[in-house]
């Protein structure tokens, strides 16, 4: 799960700087092709990413982190 | 079996043991939960930092009226405070009357018949001091407030798993942010003990290392119900987490010494959520706009490439062999028309010389003035000029316009007389 997230910041920065080397018109074509290429999968990630997110929910029991549904919380006392 | 009561019997027996002892008392505390029904009747509850005691002031005994204060028959110069505005949320009141055991809940209750105030409430005053305190010691600085971290994942949640809070932080939280872990600790967060074990999850997270921001919160709820939040071993966990704290504690109004000591204070849980996390929608907007401009940045690219290929076609063509043959072909037309048309003025100009020595040479034809009457004689040594050049005897012949005279010289005459003549004219000439 943290792996994904950081690829999400990273894709996003990725795609931020692409952006902006894209808009300088001094690169050749080839390049910003392959630029246009690798933002457009950045794009993808990032969409994928966000259509799949979710908050993870814990709670500290005896010492250790368990997963716990919302729906659980009513029924727990500290 | 004298020792064993039913429900009543043993209500009716404290009834008349406290009533007996205890028929008028006089009682202070801090007055909270005030409810003000249509019948006229206050309820609240005094307490002080251990114990409530359940109030009713009933409207038939509210006499603030009389004029004078029933318990020290000072009479009022002005009209004395009314009832309601006496009983308020948070201040000190000495309360009289008569302790009743309510028989049908099993409770009991002071009946009120007098009160006045008692300065203001004590928590209040406790909570002036703590915060005088702490300011002393540097808890509430604003250059030791720490910013939340950007899009956390590992975030440490501090309330209790029953409350309204935390529902409110989830519900806020569904639709914002990037993925995140919320790691849940369980505590009171109200009554005794809560501050303690707020303190305690503080410290725990911080231990762990493992979230990258403590959330503190709870719902809303009196002064008292809050109090925990005031406490000082709350106030210092917060002061000395290495992590930044956000805490949302009860509504915008309330403020406690654990929200000023956070690092950065949201008016209410769900606020907490807000702060911490953006809506999942401006990420999407984000991204849509960089799409758009990653779309229209490549559309622009190859548009300029498209434009500079169109020109080295266009270039290209105009280069082209074939182009350069028609263009010498229509220079070498061009070139010829001027050559026949300047050939045509020189022969032009020719004719026109050729007429004018024509006539120049009609004009100097020597038998032009022989037609006309000259002749021209020719001697045995050629054409004779002057008389010298004739010989007496000699035959000439006179050239004329249509054939010729064969003549002898009879006799030679000089042309002396024309030529004294001439000296004479010369003499008698008129200078010009």
């Amino acid at each position: 799960m943290a792996a994904k997230k950081a690829t999400f910041e990273d894709a996003m920065k990725r795609l931020e700087k692409i952006v902006l080397d894209m808009e300088n018109q001094e690169i050749p074509l080839e390049k910003s092709l392959e630029l246009y290429k690798e933002g457009a999968q950045c794009v993808r990630l990032c969409r994928q990413m966000l259509d799949n997110a979710r908050h993870e929910l814990e709670i500290w029991k005896s010492g250790q982190a368990e997963s716990l549904d919302e729906a659980e919380l009513e029924g727990e006392r500290p | 079996m004298d020792s064993i009561y039913t429900v009543s019997t043993l209500t009716e027996l404290l009834r008349r043991a406290v009533e007996e002892s205890l028929p008028f008392v006089w009682v202070r505390g801090e007055v909270g939960n005030v409810s003000h029904p249509p019948s006229g009747h206050i309820y609240f509850t005094l307490k002080d930092a251990r114990s409530q005691l359940q109030c009713a002031w009933f409207a038939g005994r509210q006499r603030g009226n009389c004029g004078f204060d029933p318990l020290t028959g000072e009479v009022y110069e002005a009209p004395p405070p009314r009832a309601t505005d006496m009983v308020r949320e948070g201040v000190e009141l000495l309360c009289a009357g008569k302790i009743d055991i309510y028989a049908a809940r099993g409770q009991y209750q002071l009946l009120v018949e007098l009160a006045r105030p008692a300065g203001a409430g004590l928590l209040a005053l406790e909570f002036e001091e703590r915060k005088a305190r702490l300011a002393a010691l540097g808890f509430f600085a604003l250059e030791r407030k720490r910013p939340l971290p950007a899009s956390p994942r590992h975030v440490a949640l501090v309330t209790s798993p029953g409350g309204a809070a935390i529902h409110d932080f989830l519900e806020i939280s569904r639709d914002r942010g990037l993925p995140a872990t919320i790691r849940l600790f369980p505590v009171q967060v109200q009554g005794h003990g809560a501050a303690g074990q707020m303190a305690d999850a503080i410290a725990l997270i911080n231990a762990q290392a493992w979230a990258d921001v403590i959330v503190l919160i709870r719902g809303g709820g009196s002064l008292e119900d809050l109090w925990a939040f005031n406490e000082e071993c709350l106030a210092k966990a917060v002061f000395t987490s290495r992590l930044p704290v956000l805490a949302g504690v009860g509504h915008e109004v309330d403020i406690t010494l654990a929200d000023m000591t956070a690092d950065v204070r949201a008016a209410t849980p769900s606020h907490a959520a807000q702060l911490l996390w953006r809506p999942r929608a401006e990420l999407w907007r984000r991204l849509d706009d960089l799409q758009l401009v990653l779309d229209r940045a490549i559309a622009a690219r190859l548009d300029d490439a498209r434009a500079c290929l169109q020109n080295q076609v266009a270039a290209l063509r105009l280069l082209a062999p074939a182009q350069r043959i028609l263009y010498l072909e229509e220079k070498w037309a061009a070139c010829r028309k001027q050559m026949n048309a300047a050939c045509n003025a020189a022969l032009a100009s020719q004719g026109f010389k050729l007429q004018n020595l024509e006539a120049r040479l009609k004009a100097v034809d020597p038998k032009a003035p022989l037609c006309r009457g000259y002749a021209l004689l020719h001697g045995e040594k050629g054409l004779i000029r002057s008389v010298k050049d004739a010989r007496k005897g000699e035959t000439v012949r006179a050239r004329l316009g249509d054939g010729e005279l064969v003549m002898n010289v009879d006799d030679i005459v000089h042309d002396r007389a024309a030529r004294s003549l001439t000296y004479r004219d010369k003499e008698n000439a008129i200078p010009l």
